[in-house]
């Protein structure tokens, strides 16, 4: 994805979820967080690692300071529930990366700091100023955890390689296995974060799975609340290129009035396609897309 | 009479042969049919056990129905009355022996949805929004709509006002519960679950009904879109009651997941509480569920640091994923402490708003109330055995923006818990009912454990082992639930327990008592003491056994024998701490020896690894509704 546009997208959403109530978020899925770990390991004034404090069981103390900002923090306080507690005392490697900054002014947990995730912990620290340069880089870094068994690293890079302009992000397409797509898009609670193994998905060149975009595309068109329309529209014009963005003109453009919602979707998959697609797709896609340009002015 | 007197007695046509004219036999011995001889002729005091489940879910709550489970309330009660039934997954399932009762308590809120859809009805098909779910779920995007329903739902509104839909649901959850109902035999309750969530916090109650089909027809259930606030949902008992002349109980449960709610010191409005609603409440919910799959609410570790067992599968990440858990939040979310709070609020107010007595439940969305570990059908149909997500199925998941995840609460991280044991003397809705109101009632994890407590003033040592022990104790005392008062100077509360293992279970542990009063400072505090303990271990001056009673459990086979531990235990026990001007709370805790749990007999069956950080052996327990002392 455009990383210009994946920004859009990514405040609208944080608008989005701003002005809702915070419960009116999908209470059934797995939430795909604005942020990613990196993003707030990058953003925090002080970072230290945490366990339980033996005076004083269930809280947490700081055992190693990672980045000391300032202002000087208030001492950690923070509550450590049971199973975490049960985990650490399991495990005296495990500890619990916590950041603190004075815009909120308290402490808060950010993951499970555990051997694997420690190193890229310090790799995150160490590139700050090389991936503010090169933005690529910081891209290319993840994704080669993008299928670590560890959920905390694959997630990490889900998120950061799903930001990516979209011919970066297609280059990492197999690095996941394909059934490793097939199984997270199988699990309806995953339905956030299926955008990467949608697009990953349109890539494998399998039939099967070219059918199965197309069926997703028609099988979206009939309800308002389909997930991942922009995705998989975007994996219907990888796979079917000018066929695919007339389908979706005729389903979207062509028909029924659709929601704004809805035509914001496509609108974005139609733009990603022509500043990141193939060449010779963009002008189909700007004689597409006119109509909806004309309307909004 | 002796044994000669005995065999004569019992011929009929009585004739003395001339050697045994010296045995004295007058009118009066040859008695029968016209003197009582029977000694249980005038006996009405609670003499049984019954077991049963006061929460299970069926497909017509929506958030079982929706994600999977198939099974109605006809299929739910035929397997708590120890019926083979199919489970959703197509696993036959089948518990060990039957149970007594059930409460099928689905979701108050669009009711009846999933199977609705299933038969296409041609009523939900003319509302709109029923239309569209049913639309999209044959279409194969069940799961969207599911979301769609639960958006609407988590912020209040009802996505479906239908009272035509509640209604039909309703009837058709009463008439399977009454063609169930066998009185003697078998108890099938009507009732239904309010869910109650504001911000994700949960306030839910169990509203049971001791009344038959036609009373409960006169109602539809009380949803969350009615109102959050429990105060209305008395007000709705209260309603039922004055127009039917029946009556209604409400059981919170969930504190645990509260965000301190569940037992706080303010209305839910903000006031603070009063008298009244201390009377209110009490009237209108007797009981907590101190046990369930969501987690044991019994104690907290963090509160209770003195008590070993008081780490017990919590659940104490937060609410269901919107806020993180506060230490401070603790207090007003767990049994025990809310016992001693209500205690506090007692000489406050005047009245107690925290008197309950404990059961446990399921909480099951299965349709399956199966609560033993070897026999665990999960809590919903995605996770029940054999399936893909059987450990990292998400109960709860952490759904802030800026989550690290920690509010994620998986399948494996679930008990088998609970169950309801009622003491009472037949298998009726009356009976069983009065006794949760009185408060006869215990909770248990999952096992049938016989656990028997009396309290009173005069209790000697040795009557505990007496075979007519019950009879002292009613006579002379009061039973789980009831109320102590009235001590001499001098005197202390004297207990007599007996608790007897699960046939098909483990031996015991230990039997506890756990006390909660309120100090000379008005301070509540708690102390536990170990009353009877297993295998000729001793209990020292400090009223605590240290000693472990060990462990059999062989996790890899996951299996246990019973060469340590006691089947029955019993004890006598006076306060060795009593002061007759503080108010106190007495309640027993019985702990089975160790056993593996669900998760050690999955790795098992299934030949797989187990979590990490998974439980793999645990102790049963149960825990019986207090005693109070009120000076």
């Amino acid at each position: 994805m455009h990383r210009n546009s994946a920004i859009g997208v990514l405040l609208l959403a944080t608008f989005l979820l701003a002005s809702a109530p915070k419960s009116e978020a999908c209470q059934v899925c797995v939430p795909f967080p604005g942020e990613s770990l990196a993003d707030r390991i990058l953003a925090a004034e002080h970072l230290v690692l945490a366990r339980e404090n033996p005076d004083q069981p269930f809280t947490l103390q700081a055992i190693r300071t990672i980045r000391q900002g300032d202002p000087v923090p208030p001492p950690l306080e923070l509550f450590l529930d049971s199973s975490t507690r049960r985990q650490l005392s399991l495990d005296e490697d495990l500890s619990i990366l916590c950041e603190w900054s004075p815009g909120t002014g308290k402490w808060r947990r950010l993951a499970l700091n555990s051997r694997s995730l420690a190193p890229v912990v310090e790799a995150i620290l160490q590139n700050r100023e090389a991936w503010e340069v090169d933005p690529a880089a910081r891209v290319d870094y993840f994704a080669g955890y993008l299928a670590h068994e560890a959920s905390v690293l694959s997630d990490l890079a889900r998120i950061e390689v799903y930001r990516a302009p979209y011919d970066q992000l297609i280059r990492y397409a197999d690095r996941i296995p394909r059934e490793v797509l097939l199984e997270r898009l199988a699990n309806p609670r995953l339905m956030e974060w299926h955008g990467l193994d949608i697009l990953f998905l349109a890539r494998t060149g399998i039939p099967e799975d070219q059918e199965l975009i197309r069926e997703k595309v028609e099988n979206d068109a009939r309800w308002p609340v389909a997930s991942q329309r922009t995705a998989w529209a975007i994996a219907l014009i990888e796979i079917d290129g000018m066929a695919g963005i007339e389908r979706i003109s005729q389903l979207y453009l062509n028909g029924p009035d659709r929601s704004p919602e809805d035509i914001a979707a496509i609108r974005e998959a139609f733009r990603i396609h022509a500043e990141h697609g193939r060449p010779e797709l963009r002008d189909p896609i700007a004689n597409a897309i006119r109509p909806l340009e004309v309307g909004m002015r | 009479m002796n044994k000669s007197l005995l065999f004569l007695a019992s011929l009929p046509m009585l004739v003395l042969p001339a050697a045994a004219q010296d045995i004295a036999v007058t009118k009066e011995d040859i008695n029968i049919g016209k003197k009582e001889y029977s000694p249980y002729l005038h006996q009405s005091y609670p003499n049984q056990v019954f077991w049963g489940d006061t929460h299970l879910h069926t497909s017509y709550s929506t958030d079982a129905g929706m994600v999977g489970n198939t099974l109605g309330p006809d299929e739910a009660l035929r397997f708590a009355r120890g019926e083979t039934v199919i489970s959703s997954t197509g696993v036959p399932a089948r518990m060990i022996r039957p149970l007594d009762f059930l409460v099928v308590a689905d979701h108050a809120e669009t009711l009846g949805l999933a199977p609705m859809i299933e038969e296409s009805n041609p009523e939900l098909l003319k509302d709109p929004t029923g239309k569209r779910w049913h639309d999209m779920v044959k279409a194969g995007n069940g799961w969207e709509a599911y979301q769609e329903w639960k958006k609407a739902g988590s912020v209040g509104k009802n996505p479906m006002p239908n009272e035509g839909l509640q209604r039909t649901a309703w009837e058709r959850i009463i008439d399977a519960v009454d063609q169930h109902d066998t009185p003697g035999v078998f108890t099938a309750f009507h009732g239904f679950e309010w869910t109650s969530t504001p911000d994700l916090r949960n306030m839910h109650r169990n509203v049971i009904f001791r009344d038959d089909a036609e009373k409960a027809r006169s109602v539809l259930p009380f949803t969350m879109f009615d109102s959050v606030d429990p105060e209305d949902l008395w007000d709705y008992m209260e309603a039922y009651e004055e127009k039917t002349g029946g009556r209604a109980l409400a059981i919170p449960h969930g504190g645990n997941l509260s965000q301190g709610l569940m037992f706080a010191v303010e209305t839910f409005s903000g006031k603070p509480i009063d008298k009244a609603y201390a009377e209110r409440r009490m009237k209108w919910e007797p009981l907590y569920e101190v046990t369930q799959i969501k987690g044991d609410g019994e104690a907290h570790p963090s509160l209770s640091p003195n008590d070993e067992f008081a780490d017990y599968y919590q659940w104490d990440r937060g609410d269901f994923g919107l806020n993180a858990k506060e230490p401070e939040m603790l207090p007003h979310e767990y049994a025990r402490s809310a016992l001693k709070i209500g205690l506090e609020q007692e000489a406050k107010l005047g009245a107690n708003p925290f008197k309950f007595g404990m059961i446990g439940a399921s909480d099951s969305h299965t349709s399956l109330a199966s609560t033993r570990e070897e026999n665990y059908f999960g809590k919903f149909a995605g996770a029940e055995p054999g399936t893909e997500h059987r450990f990292d199925d998400l109960v709860s998941q952490d759904l802030r923006e800026d989550g690290d995840g920690s509010l994620n609460v998986y399948h494996w991280e679930s008990l088998a818990s609970g169950l309801a044991g009622v003491w009472a003397r037949e298998n009726t809705r009356e009976a069983l009912w009065d006794a949760m109101e009185r408060k006869e009632v215990y909770a248990t994890t999952g096992t049938r454990m016989l656990v028997r407590v009396f309290a009173g003033w005069d209790f000697e040592s040795d009557e505990v082992h007496r075979p007519d022990f019950a009879v002292q104790g009613y006579q002379r005392g009061v039973p789980m639930g009831g109320d102590l008062t009235a001590a001499s100077e001098g005197q202390a509360p004297k207990f007599m327990i007996r608790a007897l293992r699960d046939a098909d279970g483990a031996n015991l542990d230990r039997v506890q008592v756990i006390k909660g009063w309120l100090d000379e400072n008005g301070e509540a505090q708690e102390r536990v003491y170990d009353v009877a303990v297993s295998d000729g271990r001793q209990i020292g001056p400090d009223g605590r056994c240290r000693e472990p009673v060990g462990s059999t459990v062989d996790v890899m086979d996951a299996s246990f024998t019973n060469t340590i531990g006691d089947a029955v235990l019993a004890a006598y026990w006076e306060d060795p701490d009593f002061d007759l001007e503080q108010r106190a709370f007495y309640y027993i805790r019985v702990l089975e020896i160790p056993t593996p749990s669900w998760v050690a007999y999955d790795c098992k069956k299934f030949m797989v690894e187990p979590p990490e950080g998974a439980v793999l052996v645990q102790q049963e327990r149960a825990y019986t509704s207090p005693i109070w002392y009120t000076p």
